[in-house]
């Protein structure tokens, strides 16, 4: 089975070119297919841009309402695009030059639109020489949607991307995707449950997911069943909320 | 430089709250990872990208009666406790548990068993690399007491296995420092060299280097890359070598802090994976143990000069030197 990928360097180049005003926005960076084992009949690329059709893209970033949040478009598509690319096997996903296809040549003017016009490559997964990709905007929609799937599964809940559509740039981004907590969707469904009830200002969720890190030295949040992440999460919660604000800090 | 965040082979971990649980923590001690006919104790595994997508994995677990009896010697039972495998992704923010077997008391898992790599998994068989973790878990809240756990999910034993691929080992490689990245980060327009550090990563991560990007100037990267024998580069290599991992420590060092509000202790290092293995990898260079090396690093000076002593820095400079003064009478006109 083949598949498109591109490069850090290919990326990079064509982020340049476009930022620039060298390349128009008609151009598309050129990828390669690699080749793995696996059903022969899958056209990536197609699945691909089946996806990008759902998502239209273009619609959404320019509605009336996503200027004011941004994230809350991000965390639809986010449900739509996992939707779409799930269908792939893990040898297509695990891949940082699939994602980067998908980053690149599909949703350069999204992603420059989301992160902004000067956002750090890594937004669009490039960067070979960082280990992390979770900021890569493509996958960090999909994992913020299979991480809601899995703890919709886990409370029975039927609507499987009520947890994505949380908005939250922070909330997502620091507080989920960039940590290890983002592995353990029971404990993040609570932290989100809570952040929709605005029990979670700002100053307060970074304090708490601070101590959730510092605890999760000791605890396998992973293992965590829904309950035993409510109690661990409103715990927090109110040892975070009973703190002394520190120096420099507001309220 | 690409190779000294390699990681150690083998290493434990030492629960820092508790007391009582050697004997849950010496019954891991025959935990094995199996890749293909290949026997692996915990810590990290660097495999070839090959062997990464292809391999049988098959892992090895101490048999019912073994943590019942080791369980006994500790202050949490074989009825209050689970036997877990944990799967985690490095590409995704994903974790598949594998095993969970609750009680212990009565399990009944295989003391052999084949990890299953499917195209719908993207945790074992994770391009990118994946982290295996068994442990023995507190499976409910008990009551507490002093240096006993009681909150549901503590383990009171774990062995991690970080599969990565060989190609990681390069990770810290340096990236071109353009005018962009000088922009971004609003250094001086003739500014050689940058080390950033996004110092959340540091410590969550499963390696430090993925909160590390070690920036080159383009044209200097370039005449490095091209010239990597030449004495002057390879002490220019080893000077970058010294002042990034200066950076990364002292940067470690902060973000501990931070947590703990203290200095820092073994302890706390070896709370997390990513910076134990930063620091094993740092004390068997300096050959000193894990205790000095964290005296070492809370003194930057000190730390520097034997950093330098390590990476060779006087005999580079020494053939640097002696380069460049016979340089120009080797090339000059006559």
């Amino acid at each position: 089975m083949k598949y498109p990928t591109i490069d850090d360097r290919t990326a990079r180049a064509y982020i340049d070119g476009r930022r620039d005003g060298q390349l128009p926005s008609s151009a598309r960076p050129e990828f390669t297919l690699n080749e793995v084992t696996g059903d022969e009949e899958l056209d990536v690329f197609d699945v691909v841009e089946g996806a990008m059709e759902a998502l239209d893209l273009g619609a959404r970033a320019n509605s009336k309402t996503a200027k004011n949040d941004k994230d809350a478009v991000e965390g639809d598509l986010a449900v739509t695009l996992f939707a779409s690319l799930r269908v792939l096997p893990s040898s297509v996903l695990t891949d940082r030059g699939f994602w980067r296809f998908v980053a690149v040549y599909w949703m350069f003017d999204f992603i420059q639109w989301r992160d902004g016009e000067n956002c750090r490559p890594h937004s669009f997964g490039a960067q070979e020489g960082l280990g992390a990709l979770w900021d890569c905007v493509p996958l960090r929609m999909f994992d913020r949607a299979l991480i809601s799937e899995r703890a919709a599964e886990g409370l029975g809940l039927s609507d499987v991307g009520w947890g994505a559509r949380v908005a939250g740039t922070d909330l997502w981004r620091s507080h989920i995707l960039r940590v290890l907590i983002g592995n353990a969707p029971n404990v993040v469904q609570r932290v989100l449950e809570d952040a929709d009830k605005s029990l979670l200002p700002t100053s307060l969720l970074r304090k708490v997911v601070k101590d959730l890190q510092r605890t999760r030295s000791n605890v396998m949040f992973e293992v965590l069943d829904p309950d035993d992440a409510r109690v661990l999460v409103d715990e927090h919660r109110a040892g975070a909320a009973s703190k002394k604000p520190e120096v420099g800090e507001g309220g | 430089m690409g190779d000294f965040l390699m990681a150690a082979r083998k290493e434990k971990y030492v629960i820092r709250p508790f007391e009582g649980l050697d004997a849950a923590d010496s019954v891991l001690d025959s935990v094995r990872l199996f890749i293909g006919a290949d026997e692996h104790e915990a810590g990290s595994i660097v495999v070839d990208v090959e062997t990464l997508a292809e391999a049988e994995f098959r892992l090895s677990l101490p048999s019912r009666e073994d943590l019942v009896s080791a369980l006994a010697a500790t202050p949490v039972s074989g009825n209050d406790s689970s036997l877990v495998v944990v799967a985690s992704g490095r590409t995704h923010r994903v974790s598949d548990i594998l095993v969970h077997e609750y009680p212990v008391a009565s399990a009944s898992h295989p003391t052999s068993f084949q990890l299953e790599s499917a195209p719908d998994i993207l945790t074992v068989g994770d391009r990118g690399g994946w982290t295996l973790t068994v442990a023995v878990v507190l499976e409910h809240k008990l009551v507490t007491e002093p240096l006993r756990p009681s909150r549901p999910g503590t383990w009171l034993a774990r062995r991690d296995f970080r599969v990565v691929p060989e190609r990681d080992e390069t990770s810290f490689s340096p990236q071109e420092l353009t005018d962009e990245v000088r922009d971004l980060y609003k250094l001086p327009k003739s500014a050689p060299t940058y080390v950033l550090i996004e110092r959340d990563l540091l410590l969550e991560s499963e390696s430090v280097a993925d909160g590390v990007t070690v920036y080159v100037d383009r044209d200097i990267l370039r005449l490095l890359q091209g010239s990597q024998t030449d004495a002057v580069a390879q002490q220019m290599q080893a000077d970058l070598a010294v002042e990034t991992l200066l950076v990364v420590v002292q940067n470690v060092l902060l973000a501990i802090r931070d947590v703990t509000g203290t200095e820092v202790s073994t302890t706390d290092v070896e709370g997390y994976p990513g910076v134990l293995r930063l620091f094993q990898r740092l004390a068997n260079q300096l050959g000193v143990d894990l205790h000095t090396t964290l005296v070492l690093a809370s003194d930057p000076q000190k730390l520097s000069s034997h950093l330098k002593a390590v990476f060779g820095l006087q005999t580079l400079g020494i053939k640097a030197l002696r380069g460049a003064s016979m340089g120009p009478t080797e090339g000059s006109n006559p």
